[in-house]
């Protein structure tokens, strides 16, 4: 086997399986504090990136930084889609909460077909085409920023959550919501702010994305069902599981690539989700929910 | 008489004069609205047979696409292959779908399981199939398998409408009495049993694997019978088509309309959403995405206004007892 | 862009209106009672995967429309004006099968588009079952007229076509460089669109002689094209053919460009990356690639100009590529009603088979004429092959059609970044 294909496949597939983390995170917080699988995570993921989209063609601002503007916005977003649309059926029953969150991603994506078309957009940093040279194998610039801006905000989001009050509110509503409420904790204004920052999380996936991936209203759904795998892989509601879930997943796909047909690669993906979900339902990290 | 009553009452009116009105459609329309009719009845059917897996057992299914492509690609690929009949074939469709349902089944329940995990995996599993569909050449692969026309009984294939007609209403007819049958059996209250509370079910000596899985094969192989019928009623099938996850969640919303847990929920379910839908279409298609945006908009109001879909919360309101047994209910 | 959804109502107070419009104002007619307005039906994608391309065939056959009603309608029709009901498939057979029932109730007897592979083959079966005639305005999947079926024609090229073509031009500029051409790659999306093409390039590298290094077919989608491009690095064939959508196209061009991937020429199957937008979009990453699209700014194409510059008042931007398809496609249907006087199908038909239009005549801006075979096809249709250069599009082949040299071999990365 070719040395070349094996270094590039694991080089490439550790910055796609960043990619990857990166999306997974914000799924994996809000399903471990709201319980409900959030099926209009590539939708928001797509509304942050066209937000950095137009910040970059407009205003001139690298959609790197633009996440400062972008991670507010979509925090709002998603707070404000949780207390219309997701609030008055938390005690439903768990489909239900699915189905309004296809509702709410169709919603979005073709919110954002109709106001600026379907077209495909594209943007060119000045760094788009920089490379990092490592014998054959080349790494993109761009996609290993992203890769290091995704160790961040795992990073950042864990020690959010470990040592600020309302960090550690979300995690008491994770573990035992009505332990939450009878401490005193307005379990509402978290589950709010979880959903927010699920979405924000992922809104700063997209920007993170758009320097080397390509804008269109629909881009979400080629990155939502792998989010799904890496979740449940990582074990549901733990994101260091869904950031190394990520990279595994990432991995696999690559190196699959190699002996598969491209044609085939997804079922590298979907082979290990369907393993997990057998075998070790709590996934990774065995947290059981 | 009591609002109870009265509601019941008429309801059992209403539908045999709605099946009347079906059953004479034929005679005084044209071919257009026999397709939409056929296609709202089609849908209708879809969603009933997920709905016993669903909304009797409480198993929510993403996947249920899956069982309606095996159904027609069975068919399809021994009528092609090996000049088999679709009337032989389609018994062969329904069992290839309720194969890969005790498939499916069997590995979800045997392994326990539940909620979200049920969903996600079904959801896998649908994706894996559309891959794997789309790779297998001796099945048509990416091009898709088209039935060229020739108008015979024996191949399923009529000029006009009207036979094909007749047949999915039976079909609807069959799955409504199927789905009566199952409401006032054991079966059907152990099914409903599970879904309240699977633990306590269990704890009660029920054998929740061996129910859910017996739900899981009718819902499948059922399904899949109708698979053949959209196969030589359309006449070409494709994976992207036949496999794919947005089908599957088509399906679904049906039932939520109309009513999960209720056998004829499925049936107003699909009469409310196609209209809804071809209008959505009709006025907003022209502006890209805003009929879909909108179709978002009303999924969402559905669910959070009538989440048990029409006919359920029309019987709760109207307080009527959980059907018992020994009840003769249509509802 | 219209569509109708109210059957029977709505078009019968238009046509009223129209029909009393017209005896107000005293359209001409004959003397057997013909219809003031011919009703033709048009079922493409406006909404679903891919949009965008309906839209830009759709304008093209709308000023093909105005122009021939400007004119005086269809004149062996008693002046009958034309009018599209236009539909919307929305990429699902079933709704493009439910729309094509919808203009069969309203009398149509002439369906045009569709333009997806899949809907196509659907649609075909019900025409032909239904005695409609469904003309091909920019549908190119080969099997569409290997059916068997009388109901269908297409004037432009087909997928086959398409890739002779690509290959010919490769011939020809491998005999100008005497660079030869031994090895061969194919990239291509794995639904029967790109299966096809590779079935196509199989059948003309086998022909030269030339071998297949790479075979790489993928799911539309990519998240990641680094190990495609890998593999074709390893295979390093001297040159690549490439079928993909536009989103997975552009994924594919910047891969290319950051893993400073190598090849002699790549000839690509679609038109959607020789958009102009795309161009300046990928900047020179797009550089050097070959595709097939006609212009409509080339100076050789009789009469195209003047196209171009109604075109352009009335959609403000050059007309694209799949719009020259739509408005040739009813040009064409044009030339046929005339010369069957009626808008009967089987009538049409014939009319279809006993046509000839040379390129320049009767609206036919292209560079070959138009007449049809008994599969429907018009075998004489071929494609203009262009090539991106300095950013703009150039026509590279026929050689007679060649506003440039074809750049083969493309120069080395350094030269270009």
């Amino acid at each position: 086997m070719n040395s070349e294909l094996l270094l590039q496949g694991i080089a490439s597939g550790l910055l796609i399986g960043g990619v990857y983390a990166l999306v997974a995170i914000g799924l994996t917080l809000v399903y471990g504090v709201l319980n409900i699988i959030n099926f209009a995570h590539g939708a928001l993921l797509v509304v942050g990136m066209y937000a950095s989209y137009f910040l970059f063609t407009y205003f001139g601002i690298d959609p790197y930084l633009s996440v400062f503007v972008v991670i507010p916005l979509l925090f709002i977003i998603g707070a404000l889609s949780q207390k219309i649309v997701i609030n008055p059926l938390m005690n439903a029953p768990a489909h239900i909460c699915v189905f309004v969150t296809i509702g709410l991603g169709y919603f979005l994506e073709n919110f954002l077909a109709f106001a600026w078309s379907p077209e495909y957009r594209n943007i060119e940093v000045s760094y788009a085409r920089s490379i990092l040279s490592l014998g054959e194998v080349t790494i993109p610039v761009t996609r290993l920023v992203t890769f290091a801006l995704a160790v961040f905000l795992t990073l950042a989001l864990y020690l959010f959550l470990k040592k600020t009050d309302i960090g550690k509110a979300i995690r008491a509503c994770a573990q035992e919501k009505d332990a939450a409420v009878l401490m005193g904790i307005d379990t509402k204004k978290i589950f709010a702010i979880t959903f927010g920052i699920g979405a924000a999380c992922a809104g700063a996936a997209g920007a993170f994305i758009l320097p080397f991936f390509y804008l269109g209203p629909y881009v979400g759904h080629t990155f939502l069902l792998t989010a799904f795998i890496v979740v449940v892989f990582g074990s549901m509601g733990n994101f260091w599981g869904a950031f190394l879930a990520g990279l595994i997943i990432g991995l696999g796909e690559s190196i699959g690539e190699i002996f598969l047909p491209s044609a085939m690669k997804e079922v590298v993906s979907l082979s290990i989700f369907i393993i997990v979900l057998f075998f070790r339902p709590a996934g990774l990290m065995g947290q059981p929910r | 008489m009591k609002p109870t009553t009265l509601y019941f009452s008429f309801s059992k009116i209403l539908i045999l004069v709605a099946f009347l009105f079906l059953l004479s459609l034929p005679f005084y329309t044209g071919s257009y609205i026999l397709h939409v009719v056929i296609m709202i009845l089609f849908f209708g059917y879809l969603g009933a047979c997920w709905n016993i897996l669903a909304g009797y057992a409480g198993q929510i299914s993403l996947g249920h696409a899956i069982f309606l492509g095996a159904g027609a690609y069975t068919s399809t690929v021994l009528f092609l292959k090996a000049g088999v009949s679709p009337w032989i074939g389609m018994w062969a469709g329904g069992i290839s779908g309720m194969l890969l349902g005790l498939f499916v089944g069997y590995l979800t329940f045997r392994y326990g399981l539940k909620g979200h995990y049920f969903i996600l995996a079904t959801l896998a599993f649908g994706a894996i199939t559309k891959v794997i569909a789309l790779n297998v050449e001796k099945i048509g692969a990416a091009q898709g398998l088209i039935i060229p026309f020739k108008a015979s009984f024996a191949n399923f294939q009529f000029v006009g409408k009207t036979f094909y007609y007749y047949y999915i209403l039976f079909m609807v007819v069959g799955i409504v009495l199927i789905c009566t049958a199952i409401e006032r059996s054991r079966f059907g209250q152990i099914l409903m049993a599970i879904r309240e509370d699977e633990d306590a079910a269990e704890s009660l000596g029920v054998n929740i694997f061996r129910y859910k899985l017996f739900a899981m094969i009718i819902s499948s192989f059922l399904t899949a019978l109708a698979g053949t019928f959209y196969a030589f009623y359309i006449g070409y099938i494709h994976p992207d088509t036949l496999f794919t996850p947005f089908l599957s969640i088509q399906i679904t919303l049906i039932p939520i309309t109309g009513g999960m847990g209720s056998v004829f929920g499925p049936i107003v379910g699909s009469f409310i959403l196609s209209p809804v839908s071809e209008i959505t279409r009709g006025f907003l298609g022209k502006f890209s995405g805003l009929h879909l945006m909108v179709w978002g908009l009303i999924i969402m109001l559905i669910v959070i206004l009538i989440p048990r879909g029409i006919i359920v919360e029309l019987q709760h309101y109207f307080r009527k007892p959980r059907p018992k047994p020994l009840e003769r209910s249509l509802t | 862009m219209e569509t109708k959804k109210t059957i029977g109502r709505r078009s019968f107070l238009e046509m009223l209106g129209v029909g009393l419009g017209a005896s107000v104002f005293g359209i001409p007619r004959s003397g057997t009672a013909q219809k003031k307005e011919m009703l033709l039906g048009s079922i493409l994608p406006m909404t679903g995967g891919d949009p965008e391309p309906g839209y830009h065939v759709f304008n093209g056959r709308t000023l093909a429309v105005e122009k021939i009603n400007a004119e005086g309608g269809i004149k062996s029709m008693g002046g009958a004006k034309i009018k599209f009901i236009n539909t919307d498939h929305q990429g699902k057979p079933e709704v493009a099968l439910a729309e094509a029932e919808r203009l069969a109730t309203q009398g149509v007897k002439i369906i045009t588009c569709p333009f997806m592979s899949g809907i196509a083959l659907v649609l075909g079966q019900f025409c032909e079952k239904n005695r409609i005639l469904l003309v091909l305005t920019n549908c190119v999947g080969y099997e569409l007229t290997q059916q068997g079926w009388k109901y269908i024609t297409r004037h432009h090229f087909n997928n086959k076509i398409n890739l002779q073509d690509l290959f010919s031009s490769l011939d020809d500029v491998q005999k100008k460089t005497g660079d030869s051409i031994k090895t061969i790659g194919f990239l291509y999306e794995n639904s029967i669109w790109g299966n096809t093409a590779a079935k196509f390039s199989k059948e003309e590298s086998n022909k030269r002689g030339w071998k297949i290094v790479a075979d790489l077919s993928y799911p539309m989608g990519l998240t990641d094209a680094t190990m495609l491009v890998t593999k074709l690095k390893v295979a390093n064939p001297d040159v690549l053919m490439s079928c993909s959508y536009v989103a997975d196209n552009i994924l594919t061009m910047k891969t290319m460009a950051e893993k400073r991937y190598y090849v002699k020429s790549i000839i690509s199957v679609g038109s959607g990356m020789m958009s102009p937008s795309f161009v300046t979009q990928l900047g020179k990453a797009a550089e050097y690639w070959v595709g097939s699209a006609p212009r409509a700014t080339h100076p050789k194409l009789p009469g195209i100009s003047q196209v171009n510059e109604a075109y352009q008042k009335r959609f403000g931007h050059g007309m694209p590529d799949l719009a020259m398809l739509g408005y040739h496609g009813v040009m064409c249907l044009r030339v046929a009603l005339e010369m069957a006087g009626t808008d009967d199908p089987d009538k049409v038909r014939q009319a279809y088979s006993k046509m000839y239009v040379p390129p320049g005549q009767q609206e036919n801006h292209n560079h070959y004429p138009w007449k049809f075979d008994e599969t429907g096809q018009n075998p004489e249709a071929h494609c203009m092959v262009s090539q991106i250069v300095d950013g703009k599009l150039t026509t590279v082949w026929p050689l007679d059609y060649a506003e440039k040299d074809f750049v083969y071999p493309i120069p080395p990365w350094e030269k270009r970044l």
